[in-house]
């Protein structure tokens, strides 16, 4: 079974959409994070050079210095933000309310960021006196920021995600539509339509494709037809000389009835009785392999086998041998060549009329169950490698008979193009003895239909 | 019975003549299609033994023409035509039986003798008239089980009487079926016979239909 070339194109292009947007969503998360902690490090150095000025009046005049601090913090974060204003010792000369009463961080005279536990600190060193300015943010309130601005970036990505799911799903079908209806109208061309496909509109690339089917479609249509009617000319041409000659020996071997000839001429008879056999299997055989059997339309087996079982029926000896068994009671229709599984049943029949045991039934059996016709017929068990060979073209296996050794070559060839099998055992099913050949259909070209006229469905065989 | 064939190939038209002859019928053989025509609207025959591919046009639409004008003479189609579809065509067309060349002559002949047993209403192939029992295909009559000899000629009139028991056979009839034998028939040819007939069979066996006919009582 192949892939879907549409479903292939949804998950192929999504999936190229997923891993951009998987990109681009780090990329701007990356990005987000950068941005933010580069903005919320220029408040931390925005708000210690804002308190630069403040610190020269840290030891005349705490109290003012502690006042300026206070109004510059307040006009920023002062829930997020805190500071320390440390003495070179240590100790923490001025600090906000919400900064602990410990240093930020070790006394170092260095301007820079550091993150210690629970806080983001830049420090700054005073104008004067060794002083240290640190300002500090709680981690937590930087990571919340920085949550949510991730958050902003990618939230309406992941929205789009599925969104664009299925805008890829609708654009790739709607493209795809013209090529859809293209492959439905290919699907509908089997053996009973090799009709050309009808103008569609399409995108320039499938027109050649039309053009190409719908040639190949017309070159099949007239070689069948060609085959068919080179086929029936030749049947013409060959029986008709040949039906003179017969019936001009015949007329012959009567008249020479009362001589020492008419033996001679019997035997002639019988000769041409046996060419005219070998030409109608030959030409069976070259319909075969033309491919005749290909066609198709809805025949019915039980009607066919009427046609055919009557000439059989006329043989000496035959008709009370002969019997149809059908427990369906109505038709049995299957989709094949009409002539073709002519020429296949009729072989069947030929084989087990000469084949088989003068004294035995021919069972004929439609098998709805199996979707198979069988015919059955009195003889030996058959041994089994035997049997294998019997399909091969002039193969008559032990038996005796007048036959071409063609008849199971043909059927198997056209059961082949038919989509069914050719199947042989010895011996024959219920018995210890006897040959039986079945020809199983597909499910899909059987159909029965009841006595009363109701459509059964067939079971797969 | 009187048979006309329609069959362009020379040597098969031939044999089949000769032999459709030998075996006691009367045969009248037109290679085209519109001679046959033109025979058949002046002779009233038995059966039709039809070729499918004739030069002058196709027999299954002369067999369709036949039946749209209610002609429903048997018909057997002799053709090389071998296949299912081309049989079923045929018998759709009308015809009685589908022989395919090259046939058996015998094989003909017996198909001939169904169809006109078919179509006269005689199922059996022995049929009673009293005392006189005549098996048509065996050429074979009894009288009171007792073997009769006939006379070819006596058969072909006999014949024509057997394949339609009770009904008045025209003098046309019976001299149409002794055509076979006899280019030109004379004028008392059909009382000759008749009357060797009923001295063979029995007195009653064959009544006459003044002005009409004759006709035998099953």
């Amino acid at each position: 079974m192949g892939y879907s070339l549409v479903s292939r194109l949804i998950w192929l292009l999504a999936s190229a959409m997923a891993v951009l947007w998987l990109l681009g969503s780090v990329t701007a998360g990356m990005l987000t994070v950068f941005e933010v902690n580069e903005r919320l490090d220029n408040a931390l150095v925005e708000v210690a050079q804002r308190l630069l000025p403040a610190t020269e009046d840290a030891l005349s005049a705490p109290q003012v210095m502690d006042a300026r601090a206070q109004q510059l913090v307040a006009t920023l974060n002062p829930k997020a933000l805190a500071y320390q204003i440390m003495a070179p010792n240590g100790w923490v000369a001025l600090r906000s309310s919400n900064a602990p009463a410990v240093p930020f961080t070790p006394p170092v005279l260095q301007r820079g960021f550091r993150d210690v536990r629970h806080w983001r600190v830049y420090t700054q060193p005073a104008a004067a006196g060794g002083y240290l300015i640190e300002v500090a943010e709680p981690q937590m309130h930087r990571s919340e920021a920085l949550r949510r601005a991730i958050g902003l970036a990618v939230l309406p990505l992941l929205l789009f995600l599925p969104l664009s799911w299925l805008m890829i799903r609708w654009a790739v079908k709607r493209s795809m539509r013209s090529l859809i209806r293209l492959q439905r109208e290919i699907g509908q061309r089997d053996g009973s339509n090799l009709t050309c496909i009808p103008e569609l509109p399409m995108p320039s690339e499938l027109v050649p494709i039309h053009t190409a089917v719908n040639r190949l479609l017309d070159r099949l249509q007239r070689a069948l037809v060609n085959e068919r009617q080179f086929a029936a000319n030749s049947a013409h041409e060959l029986r008709t000389p040949l039906a003179a000659v017969q019936a001009q020996m015949q007329v012959l071997a009567a008249q020479l009835s009362s001589t020492a000839h008419a033996d001679r001429a019997q035997r002639i008879v019988a000769q041409i009785k046996a060419l005219s056999n070998l030409a109608e299997k030959l030409l069976q055989f070259s319909r075969a392999e033309a491919g005749l059997a290909l066609s198709r339309e809805r025949v019915d087996v039980v009607q066919l086998l009427d046609i055919l079982m009557d000439d059989f029926r006329r043989l000496e000896g035959v008709d009370k041998r002969l019997a149809l068994s059908w427990p369906g009671q109505g038709s049995f229709m299957v989709l094949a060549d009409l002539d073709m599984l002519g020429i296949a049943v009729r072989n069947l029949l030929e084989n087990a009329v000469r084949y088989g045991a003068a004294d035995a039934p021919i069972e004929v059996c439609l098998d709805d169950e199996h979707n198979c016709l069988r015919v059955s017929n009195g003889s030996e068990v058959v041994p089994r490698d035997v049997l294998l060979t019997l399909k091969q073209p002039f193969q008559r296996g032990t038996m005796q008979g007048a036959g071409g050794g063609l008849g199971l070559a043909i059927v198997e060839k056209i059961m082949m193009q038919l989509g069914g099998t050719l199947e042989l055992a010895s011996p024959a099913a219920g018995r210890v003895d006897g040959f039986e050949v079945r020809l199983v259909f597909s499910a899909r070209a059987t159909q029965i239909i009841g006595a009363a006229g109701a459509t059964v469905p067939a079971n797969a065989g | 019975m009187r048979i006309l064939l329609v069959e362009d190939e020379p040597d098969l038209g031939a044999a089949v003549e000769e032999h459709v002859r030998q075996a006691g019928h009367a045969v009248d053989w037109f290679q085209r299609l519109k001679l046959a025509d033109a025979a058949m609207s002046t002779i009233s025959y038995d059966a039709l033994l039809l070729d499918l591919l004739l030069p002058d046009g196709r027999g299954l639409d002369f067999l369709r023409g036949l039946r749209a004008r209610r002609d429903a003479i048997p018909v057997v189609i002799l053709t090389a035509r071998d296949q299912i579809s081309d049989r079923i065509a045929g018998l759709s067309a009308g015809a009685d039986d589908y022989l395919v060349k090259p046939f058996d002559l015998d094989e003909l002949i017996a198909r001939l003798n169904a169809v006109a047993r078919r179509y006269f209403g005689t199922t059996s192939t022995a049929q009673q008239f009293g005392p006189v029992e005549i098996e048509l295909e065996a050429r074979l009559a009894r009288l009171d089980g007792a073997e009769v000899e006939l006379t070819a000629r006596e058969w072909a009139v006999l014949e024509v009487l057997a394949r339609r028991p009770n009904a008045i056979v025209s003098r046309e009839q019976i001299e149409d079926a002794l055509y076979a034998f006899e280019q030109e028939i004379e004028s008392n040819a059909i009382e000759v016979y008749i009357s060797r007939i009923r001295r063979k069979l029995g007195r009653d066996f064959v009544r006459t239909a003044r002005g009409l006919g004759y006709r035998i009582r099953s």
